[in-house]
């Protein structure tokens, strides 16, 4: 008998017994569901959960500040800066040349005036948000082809575009300067800021500004920024480069760079990369690793948990393939007898049965992972009203490729070991006892 | 038949919905790009009216920055160069020299104190065409530079008059020529603006029409807060829609 011939008498027996078939392939599809919910529920969470100690960052990374580290702040993941030193090029050089360290991304900041445009935001809210007097913050920026290595987490728009002169992003410091909530921050998305970078010409007592218009294009939490307001370093350096050709402000900063974003090797790396930073090159750093491989362990442990409960629930479902498929043999002896009378060979109807099995695990699984990956968007839907609601950015649960293949292909192939006992039954069964039973 | 095939295609359908809802679901609203656009940088120079002395909020609301905001392209950068006071002389010997520093492609000029001061008007011509010379950069630069507006209704200047009540307000060097003086100076430097605009390729921004327009509209008290000598931020709005019909026209 040809494999067609097998395939065609399995499909057969599966529409002549549609009824059980149908159950059948629900109990697998339930368990498969189950599964793959749990596992794209755990994956979504486990990520939010990291994302959230490394503020949208690399696991590995590491911020360092323009100080020198305070002495009785080290082996702490977050420890006090101590007294300010310069970050120049020779450090950046240094520490980009240390081992372990996979990037290092340079961040500068600048004073500038901020007049927030009146109405501060667009549209209808829940609170009245009002522009205050001009006041004076810190701009920061950095090169944003990198921004996917640094600890920020958009909230609500997107980050500025690399090189742009025109586009900003504010922190959610902005967003209570005028009084909004964060719920609000997608009002303030498309409003304007006018930024004054300060400068005093010679034989001039006046402070003069130097004012852009930015688009505000996006809110973030606030991570390693300062201030309020986050722009591409090209359009920092314009500040920076009009305030440092006047005289006579005192308060402009010293450093070159007003920190560093170091990304490690990994996050076994973090530890001594950080101690070569703060011991050869002499500056304070700060890293949650410690705190992050802590969660990992116990989400390690969430994860075993949750595939367990999955795996007992497509067992069951296991179980109930092999007693269907049992039950069939039974009442298909009959047929097995003619199979065998008119030449099928054993194996021709273990093969038969095999398929039958393999394809209603293959139904249910695929059914299952799709209907798990359905209900994880309606848990993320739920879980994303609450998190806007708290205006905090929302869980992305996709579906990973990884899930599905496991999903369909584990229930084919436990289907296929569930058929193996009835499949034998069967191929084993004489064709004059099989005819006898007539 | 039929009704047997359109169970399984609707439920084909709800479920296609259903999973490209979930999957766009959430998704936040972004911008597109702003682009940055060739450099544009706008020089304003001046005295008392545009530094805003008479508002509440010079940073906001003085016109250069208003004309910034509503007139200008993005990506411009606005310098406000503008001192109080400042007479053409002023503006000559400290302003002009910083401006041309930063090679502006705008620059808007309203000189004012003069006609306090009574500066001579072939002086006054003299020196504003030098300056808008050094503006134009050979052509490099627009320049719109403003007409002086009537002066004789500011508070700050009635306080001077003899006889004032509320002399206590006055902020001007004593004594203040009479209205009729002032008006008459006023035109003659008017006079000189436009000769001078004419005569290096700058634009007239015809801001004494302007102001008559509020006056004859009964407006212009309203734009000048009590003793002031600078209008305030209605007023200076006044001024900025001035200077932007003039930019729109030159862009023209």
């Amino acid at each position: 008998m040809s494999w067609r011939d097998a395939c065609g008498v399995a499909a057969r027996s599966i529409g002549r017994r549609l009824g059980r078939a149908v159950l059948t392939v629900l109990a697998v599809m339930l368990a498969a569901a189950l599964l793959s919910a749990l596992l794209i529920v755990a994956g979504a969470a486990r990520t939010r959960v990291l994302s959230q100690l490394s503020k949208g960052g690399p696991l590995a990374g590491i911020q360092v500040a323009a100080a020198a580290p305070d002495p009785g702040q080290l082996d702490t993941d977050n420890p006090r800066p101590g007294p300010a030193r310069d970050l120049d090029d020779d450090a950046l050089h240094m520490i980009r040349n240390l081992p372990g360290v996979r990037s290092v991304i340079p961040l500068i900041s600048t004073p500038v005036r901020v007049i927030v445009p009146d109405p501060p935001v667009t549209g209808h809210g829940t609170t009245t948000a009002s522009a205050p007097e001009p006041f004076t913050e810190t701009m920061t920026g950095f090169d944003m082809r990198h921004s996917g290595q640094l600890p920020i987490t958009v909230l609500s728009g997107r980050l500025p575009a690399p090189g742009s002169l025109v586009e900003v992003a504010v922190t959610e410091q902005y967003l209570q300067r005028i009084h909004a909530q964060k719920t609000d921050a997608k009002r303030v998305v498309g409003t304007e800021l006018e930024l004054g970078a300060p400068r005093v010409f010679p034989n001039d007592d006046t402070v003069r500004g130097r004012w852009t218009r930015a688009l505000i294009v996006g809110v973030v939490a606030q991570g390693n920024a300062a201030g309020d307001v986050i722009a591409p370093i090209e359009q920092v350096q314009a500040a920076q480069r009009w305030s440092a050709s006047g005289v006579g402000l005192d308060d402009l900063p010293t450093s070159k760079y007003s920190g560093l974003f170091v990304v490690a090797n990994g996050l076994d790396q973090v530890g001594p990369v950080r101690n070569a930073i703060t011991q050869r090159a002499g500056y304070s750093t700060s890293a949650p690793e410690n705190l992050i491989a802590t969660v990992q362990r116990y989400l390690r442990v969430v994860e075993i948990v949750l595939s367990g409960i999955g795996l007992i629930a497509l067992v069951i479902a296991a179980l109930g393939i092999t007693n269907a498929l049992l039950a069939a043999v039974r009442e298909r002896r009959r047929e097995i007898g003619v199979l065998k009378a008119i030449g099928a060979r054993d194996r021709d109807v273990r093969r038969i049965f095999l398929i039958e099995a393999s394809l209603l695990g293959l139904a249910g699984g695929a059914l299952g992972t799709l209907a798990g990956f359905l209900v994880s968007q309606l848990m993320a839907a739920i879980v994303n009203q609450y998190l806007t609601e708290q205006g905090l950015s929302a869980v992305h649960v996709g579906l990973p490729v990884l899930v599905f293949v496991v999903g369909v292909v584990g229930s084919a192939l436990l289907a296929l070991v569930a058929g193996t006992v009835p499949a034998q039954r069967a191929a084993r069964l004489p064709a004059r006892q099989a005819m006898g039973d007539l | 038949m039929r009704g047997r095939a359109l169970i399984p295609t609707l439920a084909l359908l709800t479920a296609t919905v259903v999973l490209l809802g979930a999957c766009t679901a959430g998704k936040p609203r972004t911008l597109p790009r702003a682009r940055n656009g060739p450099a544009f940088t706008y020089v304003a120079i001046g005295g008392a009216d545009t530094l805003a002395d008479g508002t509440d909020d010079p940073l906001r609301q003085a016109w250069p920055q208003v004309l910034f905001r509503t007139a200008l392209p993005r990506n411009a950068t606005l310098v406000n160069l503008a001192s109080s006071p400042a007479s053409v002389q002023d503006v000559l010997d400290r302003q002009v020299p910083q401006a041309l520093t930063l090679h502006p492609t705008l620059v808007t000029v309203l000189i004012t104190d003069d006609a306090f001061r009574g500066t001579p008007t072939a002086t006054f011509e003299t020196r504003l065409r030098d300056a808008l010379v050094q503006l134009r950069q050979g052509g490099r630069a627009r320049v719109l530079v403003a007409n002086i507006p009537p002066l004789d209704a500011r508070p700050g200047y009635l306080a001077c008059l003899p006889g004032a009540a509320a002399a206590s307000d006055c902020t001007l060097d004593r004594p203040v020529p009479d209205v009729a003086t002032l008006d008459a100076r006023v035109d003659a430097l008017d006079a000189a603006v436009a000769r001078a605009a004419a005569a290096t390729g700058a634009n007239v921004v015809d801001l004494h029409a302007a102001v008559l327009a509020e006056r004859a509209a009964g407006r212009e008290t309203a734009e000048y807060d009590p003793g002031a000598i600078s209008p305030n931020a209605q007023g200076q709005r006044v001024i900025a829609t001035a200077f932007a019909d003039a930019y729109r026209r030159s862009n023209a």
